[in-house]
């Protein structure tokens, strides 16, 4: 995923089928040293969550940090750091319940 | 129809600032060339391992560079599979050797990556994984949700993990051309810089620079090491549609097909290059390998069995950890390392593996003395 | 005859960390004046977090609450977002929590602007569309997360918060009785383009402008409607602080009791576009079915929104599965004055 708004407006149409989504902490780690578009959100939590039908691989909020076996929800937040000039990166990550 | 490995080659890995990623590619070839019995005319094709010239040097059209090293511009290809695509080009090479079309076909593996920033090398290999499901992870970040469910489902400490990189250290020290000469202990890696918990900065291999070449041919030729199987494997390429973080189930496959048709079992194997990209992988190799039952790779490793004078030699050239990890030349590294022990008469039987990404891809061959 | 018209569901949101106006009282070197404000604390968002990702929170909330959705598809919707810091300049926060809600493609839409009366500037516009039928429907929405200079007193106050409201003519918890807005070319408080941080005129921000305009709509809207500020079980004041509203409230006539439940003020800091929403949110948690509710927000620039409400009747039923959100968000997670400008430094 790279910021571009072709790739973003493919990706908005799947927000409702994850907002308000439940699951639970299969594994869990902090990236400290993050890729590009993410320098300002380091550290932050990356881990993968089971759902209902699923597994998906998840951004954690803000700061909060989890643990196995934690219940999370799934939320609407900026998913890269904030710039001046291009589309702000909207997406989902995961929010401990 | 027997291949044979007729010459191999490998450059000093590491940070080779005059050298560029045509230099790393030349020398391959020519060095694999000269230590040989064949001429350049000799060599009917030649497949090219790279993962990232695209992204580094903005360099494609690699099959094209490397084919216009050789007088006659043999015919040429690149191949990719991110970290496995020395693996994936040695497939290749012997599937066109196994066809009869080919005798004698050259692989060249090599990879430039210090040029750019560590960041930017680090962004680059991102793209091994599945960069839309799996955005916000970086490589430490997916090997480490596989580390917490090892330390979680089989108690896999963290002095364990540790040992992975003591033990492929001290093995580098033996090895010229290793990119680190340094000896480490548990507490160092211990107490280095926390990358993405439980993975440290000591678990993780380096950026590297590097080339590594092999001859192989199906000409009968003398005191040549055979490759006696190989077997590829694939998974999914997010960890999110894995049936478990704790087994590359694609290592599994592979290496099932390749004892198959190598005829042999784990037991028989004396010396295994494997992809230790960071301290897990080791201990999940030599799991799904056989060696080791699920869950007693780190034991085995803290108990010495994964070294000379135990069970099976991990990683004798230092392992991508000590000896380093110029991505696209890995996999073609680990066949000229374990070729060379075999021709020196050190070993008879090795294995290689050699995974990309998470574990998407993987690839197994099996080496042997002439039989 | 008529159609009534009013809130259907609401929905609020506030960040999970939260400043003390002690330890901004620290960073400043100076004394506390958050107990003379009226403000012991505010809201801090994530640094993940903006107007629009918590107006997607708060209208979540309200959409959730919605017993019947098929309203939402019978003829065109309009959704309004009222902020002081919309993310895009050019590009609505509108159409980003409209995508976010799955809401349907006939929607009208447009970001509002005025200060801190921008959310009840929306809520009021929902109200014409629905009422005059152009709309089937209505989604009104105050967010802000406020910035302010460092070391300016504005920091003791410059909070963050969301509050949505589902509009329509059925199946009504609060139906909307009446409704004045009063403006004027006022200057206490603006902020030019370019510039990060507003600007405002110290004193004259109260009698003339603050004041001036809630009295003026407030006055209107009680005699257009033949009622008494006793009349109110509720009163609700824009709180720029928790000094103002109770001083306005004072001048109205009304008792503390009746303010009361208004005053959120006091532990998330004034959410600016979100502020008198979010006192609504409140109060309307708490109200009980048939009571009536007086709002009156203020925006500088300026103006004021001034609404009366009336609670349906089965007020309780209608809101028994839902929380309240002061207590349910309000957070104890406090933070240093570094973390806060850390955050603040987007």
């Amino acid at each position: 995923m790279k910021g571009y708004p072709a790739e973003y407006w493919r990706l908005n149409k799947d927000w409702t089928k994850w907002i308000g989504k439940t699951g639970e902490v299969v594994a869990t780690t902090v990236i400290r040293v993050p890729p590009l578009t993410l320098q300002k959100m380091a550290p932050y939590t990356f881990s993968l969550i089971k759902f209902d039908n699923e597994h998906k691989e998840l951004m954690g909020v803000d700061d909060e940090i989890l643990k196995i076996g934690d219940r999370v929800k799934c939320v609407f937040r900026r998913i890269a750091d904030a710039n001046e000039k291009g589309i702000i990166m909207y997406g989902i990550k995961i929010k401990k319940i | 129809m027997k291949i044979l490995i007729a010459g191999s080659y490998i450059t000093k890995f590491g940070e080779l600032w005059e050298k560029s990623l045509k230099d790393l590619i030349t020398e391959a070839e020519l060095g694999v060339i000269k230590n040989s019995k064949f001429d350049d005319e000799e060599i009917e094709a030649i497949f090219v391992s790279n993962m990232a010239g695209g992204i580094f040097d903005g360099q494609l059209h690699l099959g094209a560079m490397a084919s216009g090293v050789l007088k006659n511009y043999p015919p040429a290809m690149r191949v990719e599979g991110a970290c496995a695509s020395g693996g994936l080009a040695m497939i290749v090479a012997e599937y066109a050797l196994l066809s009869g079309k080919y005798k004698t076909v050259m692989v060249v593996g090599a990879e430039k990556m210090t040029d750019v920033s560590n960041q930017m090398a680090t962004e680059g290999l991102n793209g091994a994984a599945d960069t839309e499901a799996e955005f916000g992870s970086t490589f430490p970040g997916l090997y480490a949700l596989m580390a917490q469910r090892h330390m979680k489902e089989f108690g896999t400490t963290r002095d364990q993990l540790s040992a992975v990189s003591v033990k492929n250290h001290k093995h580098g020290l033996l090895n010229p051309l290793a990119q680190f000469h340094k000896e480490i202990t548990i507490s160092e890696v211990n107490g280095s810089e926390m990358i993405a918990p439980p993975l440290r900065l000591l678990d993780c291999s380096p950026i590297s620079d590097g080339a590594a070449a092999v001859i192989l041919t199906t000409k009968d030729l003398p005191n040549c090491p055979e490759i006696m199987g190989f077997g590829q494997g694939m998974d999914s390429l997010s960890l999110a549609k894995r049936k478990s973080l704790t087994t590359i189930v694609a290592g599994v496959k592979a290496a099932d097909i390749a004892y198959k048709m190598a005829g042999i079992k784990p037991g028989d194997i004396e010396a295994a290059e494997i992809h230790d990209c960071f301290s897990i992988a080791e201990i999940l190799a030599i799991e799904d390998l056989g060696f080791f039952k699920k869950g007693l790779g780190g034991k085995a490793t803290i108990e010495g069995k994964t070294t000379y004078g135990g069970k099976v030699i991990i990683n004798p050239s230092g392992g991508l950890k000590s000896n380093g990890h110029p991505v696209g030349a890995t996999g073609i590294k680990q066949i000229a390392y374990l070729s060379q022990l075999i021709r020196d008469k050190k070993i008879k039987t090795g294995l290689t593996q050699n995974i990309g990404g998470s574990g998407a891809t993987a690839v197994v061959h099996i080496l042997g003395g002439k039989r | 005859m008529d159609k009534s018209v009013g809130i259907v569901s609401w929905g609020a949101y506030i960040p999970q960390s939260v400043i003390k106006s002690s330890e901004i009282a620290s960073a400043h070197n100076g004394k506390d004046l958050g107990p003379t404000l009226g403000v012991e604390q505010k809201t801090v968002p994530g640094i993940d977090e903006d107007s629009t990702t918590i107006a997607v929170e708060a209208a979540y909330q309200a959409y959730s609450r919605l017993a019947k959705k098929e309203f939402l598809e019978k003829k065109m919707g309009v959704i309004f977002v009222g902020s002081e810091s919309h993310p895009y300049a050019v590009k609505p926060t509108s159409g980003i929590v409209a995508q976010a809600l799955g809401l349907q493609k006939y929607m009208a839409m447009a970001d509002m602007q005025f200060a801190c009366k921008a959310g009840t500037q929306s809520l009021q516009a929902c109200f014409a569309y629905v009422k005059s039928e152009m709309a089937g429907f209505g989604l009104a929405i105050g967010v802000d997360t406020a910035q302010s200079r460092p070391g300016d007193v504005l920091e003791y106050t410059a909070g963050a918060g969301g509050a949505a409201f589902f509009v329509g003519t059925e199946n009504l918890s609060a139906e909307m009785i009446g409704t004045v807005s009063v403006a004027t070319d006022t200057p206490d408080f603006w902020r030019r383009p370019r510039q990060e941080f507003p600007e405002h005129a110290g004193r004259f921000s109260g009698e003339p402008a603050y004041f001036n305009h809630i009295l003026v709509a407030g006055r209107k809207l009680l005699t257009d409607l033949n009622m008494k500020i006793s009349d109110f079980d509720y009163c609700i004041f824009h709180t720029p602080n928790g000094k103002f509203p109770r001083a306005v409230a004072k001048t109205m006539g009304c008792s503390e009791d009746q303010i009361k439940y208004s005053l959120v003020v006091k532990s998330i800091g004034n959410t600016y576009a979100a502020a008198s929403l979010m006192a609504l949110t409140n109060v309307l948690d708490q109200a009980k079915g048939g009571e009536k509710i007086f709002m009156a927000s203020y925006g500088s620039g300026a103006g004021s929104d001034c609404f009366v409400f009336k609670c349906a009747d089965n007020l309780k039923e209608r809101k028994s599965e839902w929380n309240r959100f002061l207590t349910d968000q309000m957070s104890n997670q406090y933070i240093s004055y570094s973390e806060y400008r850390r955050r603040s430094e987007k």
